[in-house]
């Protein structure tokens, strides 16, 4: 792990089987361990109640008509923060656990340091690195 | 003819026919010329035309609202540099720019022998009454339009009613062209948008293709298959969206024509050996059916391409692939790809069974 950054376990919710995979790839890369791929509201509620994730990062266009948003929402009733991984961010958010957004295409390198940046504000920490990639709520 | 010149038409003149009749009639043309106009320059000349006979009008302005002041957008009557010297007003300045301001009708009687100091342009032009009226929707200010005549020092209340009825209309016609306007202008840059996003799709995915591929050919030909694998995907990727840029419906890619076009630019080693009308599926779902049949196909020598055998409904798409043996280790590419179709592969006796349910979302 780079930084000494934790491991974190992560949920990927993703409707596009390639991003997933580029998405859990380099979350990897990064020393996390991502607990399970998601691709609608249901599929994540369950993974995550069986895996409580430390994160999860969220698209906000799913598979069947879900919204990425409300599985954030639903993730944060959990306790579980979370950031968005979207083309099309949404403007803002009001749950403290709704932490941010970063905006596809992303950057594999810079990924981790926003996974690592939104945790860390999650447990009230300042970032060691606040990645620009990062657009904070 | 000068508008001083006409005759004044009174009741008397179309026996039959009162005041009010003959102004119910007028606004009624107004109104259709209001609803037809494209111009609001031009909609005001006709409006002015229509009236200046039934009042005996000889000016009118019509300022628009420009920041802070107000810009003169039609007119008639006026000659020489007149129309220059008011072309733009401040907010309170003159009749109309106080009728702004105010947003109140304002009635100039006698102006002539007024010594007011805000009718001093109408008084220079000869007028002897005048009236303006705000151009108003809602709480918003539009501008102003105004009437002027020379033969007379007042006009009467009826007069009024209606010059009040018709500057509504005009009102809402304006705001009606200026949404249109709005709407075009905003159409326009959708499409400047548009096709620039169309432009940058297209750009990145060829640079990806020429980027990945430079690296291939510098590596060892042992190395280099993963590489060309990927330029092979990026392009399947590139034909899935080619629709995109045509003229389909935004976002829906018709299947037989996506397999036409992998066939035809050999991007998968296979024959299209069967059609059927099948519902167009959405960009996403048909770039994953793309990777998907190419994953499938990896390994299949050129000269021995697989037939494609395409069926199904509104509900389902079914793709038979002759020549093919259903591969019951699937890649991790192919699973993801099977799970994101919601799909499922199934063998056939001489070949495979690939079913995905149409999303009807």
């Amino acid at each position: 792990m780079t930084d000494h950054q934790p491991a974190l376990k992560l949920l990927v919710v993703e409707d596009e089987a390639m991003v997933a995979m580029l998405v859990e790839d380099a979350l990897t890369l990064h020393g996390h361990a991502v607990v399970g791929v998601a691709d609608t509201l249901a599929m994540a509620i369950e993974i995550a109640d069986r895996e409580n994730p430390d994160l999860a990062l969220c698209d906000v266009k799913l598979a069947l008509g879900d919204d990425g948003v409300a599985v954030a929402h639903a993730l944060a009733e959990r306790g579980i923060p979370s950031i968005f991984l979207s083309g099309t961010c949404p403007e803002a958010e009001s749950h403290a656990l709704i932490i941010g957004c970063v905006a596809k295409p992303f950057h594999n390198a810079s990924l981790g340091d926003a996974v690592n940046a939104a945790y860390a504000i999650t447990r009230g920490e300042t970032p060691a690195r606040l990645p620009a990639m990062l657009t904070l709520y | 003819m000068s508008p001083n010149e006409l005759p004044d038409r009174s009741a008397s003149d179309e026996p039959g026919t009162s005041v009010p009749q003959r102004y119910l009639r007028l606004l009624a043309d107004v109104a259709e010329r209001l609803l037809a106009a494209a111009d609001p320059a031009d909609m005001v000349d006709e409006i002015f035309d229509l009236m200046r006979r039934e009042l005996r009008l000889d000016v009118f302005t019509n300022y628009r609202v420009a920041g802070d002041r107000l810009v003169l957008e039609a007119h008639g009557g006026l000659t020489g540099d007149q129309p220059a010297k008011i072309g733009t007003l401040a907010m309170g300045e003159a009749i109309c720019g106080t009728v702004a301001q105010t947003r109140q009708i304002h009635h100039a009687i006698s102006i002539r022998t007024s010594d007011d100091p805000t009718y001093a342009f109408v008084r220079s032009l000869g007028l002897d009454s005048y009236i303006c009226t705000p151009l108003m929707h809602g709480d918003a200010l539009l501008g102003t339009l105004s009437f002027g005549r020379r033969w007379t020092n007042r006009f009467s209340a009826d007069e009024l009613r209606f010059l009040r009825v018709a500057c509504h209309y005009v009102a809402l016609a304006k705001y009606r062209l200026r949404v249109e306007a709005a709407l075009r202008d905003g159409m326009e840059a959708r499409e400047r948008l548009l096709g620039e996003l169309k432009h940058r799709v297209r750009n990145a995915l060829q640079v990806a293709v020429g980027l990945v591929g430079a690296e291939a050919g510098d590596l060892a030909s042992a190395a280099q298959a993963p590489l060309y694998r990927a330029v092979d995907r990026l392009q399947v990727l590139a034909i899935a969206h080619r629709p995109l840029y045509g003229d389909q419906p935004a976002g829906l890619v018709d299947v037989t024509g996506l397999i036409e076009a992998l066939v035809e630019d050999r991007a998968i080693p296979a024959v299209l050996a069967e059609t059927a009308a099948l519902a167009p599926l959405r960009v996403e779902t048909a770039a994953a059916l793309a990777l998907l049949v190419h994953t499938l196909t990896l390994g299949v020598p050129p000269h021995r391409p697989v037939a494609i055998h395409l069926a199904g409904s509104q509900d389902v798409v079914r793709l038979r692939l002759v020549g093919i043996a259903a591969n019951t280790e699937a890649s991790r590419i192919a699973r993801g790809l099977l799970h994101q179709l919601r799909g499922t592969i199934t063998p056939a006796t001489d070949g495979m069974i690939l079913t995905l349910p149409m999303a009807h979302d």
